[in-house]
């Protein structure tokens, strides 16, 4: 700002409005989710009598300590129900459409981790 | 599948959890959370297995609400095209706490700075590049070259954008490390006339900061994962510790002080010397060791420090050799990158006991052994026996990097194959 008492005081205003700060319109900057459609999870199940139940290993072994105790703990809790304890053959990054595929067709309940 | 499924969730994962299943057609939102970790094996295990057993049962049981069905959750976001009017600060505020950035300051992208940064290619700004990992959302180039502009990016600097983008998109492995509990990062390496022309840094600390382009190119591709990718620490990236190449880490090879014979990489990948090209690559770790006079004892510290780096369960390697121990490993007998590499590949080794005793000797390198990657006879060798560190030496990839006044060799540890675009399709 001058101080030139011979500068105006209108320019001098003229000087501050030059110096506010600017205003941006930013652009957003995120992707858009693609509209999905949601699908309402399956019912629950009042019973497990002779239901076959899936307890799956998404391919980490080293949690098998814990999913091996919960398949037992199930059979034991349900000795009516056929309890099945699966780990992925391939590592947890990995698809394994096969496994899929048969738990489609034959499971009537599953249990899956860990998410960790 | 309309099968009632339970996941276990191990509490600092729930929101991940939470994440993945807005994101996922008909996937089960029934969680059950227990203490993380579940390494727990014995008593222990069961223990653990007893304390969250009526939890799983009853989520398997649950009746629905009121008799309506198991409550739909809307995960249609929307998106509108000005996030925010404001002064600097008020946008540097909005994107910050909207987890749009990598913690610094960013430019504003506005209409003008995206007018003029999509002057650096031909496509058209909604054009779909690909679907750009974790989230999978479509990234098209109009978004990035609005990240582009929020890193610093000049229109010169977008066709390499386009094309990082593009190889972000076409390597499916990139979507695990993303979200990794495991401390990864990605290296991009230019290869081809675009580098001079934008001024890349390929020389006297290309590593570090001070070149705009390498800089802002490499800062670019972390916000378009941020902001393309739906990246978020501790609700999809679940880094323990990160990475501080997480910030920024993009250069170009010297390959005008490459010695004579060392083709620059991505001609070693078959593409024309005039073309040119990004290679996206998987990073973890690093070691930086000195080979000046190619003495035994030099390389033998080069071969130590590889093998400290588990890079062979990793799938590789990334060697960055100033040019000046390139010039020197080239008169003890490396007159190209191939020689080194098969060198490389016979020195660096591992016991038996090591490989077999690898945490991901069960579901990776086992598997691999029986798809024939490693030899099957591997498995009759004694604990005290020595193999090579890597299954095949095309997992030792060299470039050229420096500025010829010193003597580092730095090794990457990298997963995953690299995944490379080529630039000029973007100009």
């Amino acid at each position: 700002m001058s101080h030139d008492p011979g500068v105006s005081a209108r320019s001098k205003k003229e000087m501050r409005k030059e110096m506010l700060p600017a205003v941006y319109e930013a652009l957003n900057p995120r992707g858009a989710m693609p509209v999905v459609n949601v699908t309402p999870s399956a019912p629950g199940l009042s019973d497990l009598k002779d239901k076959v139940v899936y307890v799956i290993n998404i391919g980490k072994p080293y949690a098998e300590g814990l999913l091996g105790a919960i398949a037992d703990l199930m059979s034991a809790r349900f000795p009516g129900a056929n309890v099945l304890h699966v780990m992925k053959k391939t590592a947890y990054y990995n698809d394994e459409p096969e496994l899929w595929n048969e738990v489609k067709q034959r499971a009537d309940a599953v249990i899956i981790g860990p998410k960790d | 599948m309309g099968i009632p499924t339970v996941a276990i969730v191990t509490a600092p994962f729930v929101k991940a959890a939470q994440n993945v299943a807005e994101g996922i057609e008909g996937m089960a939102v029934r969680n059950v959370v227990v203490e993380h970790p579940v390494t727990q094996t014995g008593a222990v295990a069961t223990e653990k297995a007893q304390g969250i057993i009526d939890g799983l049962v009853a989520a398997l049981s649950a009746t629905p609400v009121d008799g309506k069905e198991w409550p739909v959750v809307d995960v249609t976001k929307k998106s509108p095209r000005i996030a925010v009017r404001g002064t600097l600060n008020e946008v540097q505020d909005t994107f910050q706490k909207a987890c749009w950035t990598d913690g610094l300051p960013v430019m504003p992208p506005t209409e003008e700075s995206l007018e003029e940064m999509l002057t650096g290619t031909r496509h058209k700004p909604d054009e779909v590049i690909g679907f750009m990992p974790l989230q999978l959302w479509p990234a098209t180039v109009e978004k990035v070259a609005i990240n582009g502009i929020m890193a610093g990016c000049r229109p010169g600097h977008l066709p390499v954008l386009l094309a990082g983008i593009e190889a972000y998109t076409k390597e499916k492995d990139f979507l695990s490390s993303l979200a990794s509990a495991s401390s990864f990062a990605f290296v991009h390496v230019v290869n081809g006339p675009i580098a001079q022309e934008i001024g890349m840094n390929s020389g006297m600390n290309a590593l570090g900061p001070g070149n705009v382009s390498n800089a802002s190119i490499g800062r670019a591709f972390r916000l378009c994962v941020i902001n393309l990718g739906g990246v978020t620490p501790g609700m999809n990236d679940m880094s323990s510790q990160g990475n501080p190449a997480k910030y920024s880490l993009a250069f170009a090879e010297n390959e005008a002080a490459s010695p004579p014979g060392w083709q620059p990489y991505h001609v070693e990948m078959a593409h024309a010397p005039d073309e040119s090209v990004i290679t996206v690559f998987h990073a973890w770790g690093y070691r930086s060791c000195p080979v000046r006079l190619g003495t035994p004892g030099e390389l033998k510290v080069l071969v130590k420090e590889i093998e400290s780096l588990w890079a062979a369960d990793e799938l590789g390697i990334l060697v960055l050799v100033d040019p000046s121990p390139a010039r020197t490993l080239r008169t003890v007998g490396m007159t190209t990158k191939e020689h080194f590499r098969e060198w490389l590949y016979k020195e660096a080794r591992q016991t038996i006991e090591y490989w077999k005793g690898t945490p991901v000797w069960q579901y990776r390198v086992k598997p691999e052994v029986l798809d024939g990657i490693w030899p099957r006879e591997y498995l009759e060798l004694p604990p005290d026996a020595t193999i090579p560190m890597f299954s095949n030496s095309k997992q030792i990839r060299i470039v050229v990097l420096g500025g010829g006044t010193g003597n580092g060799v730095t090794v990457w540890n990298t997963s995953y194959s690299p995944s490379s675009a080529s630039i000029d399709k973007w100009r």
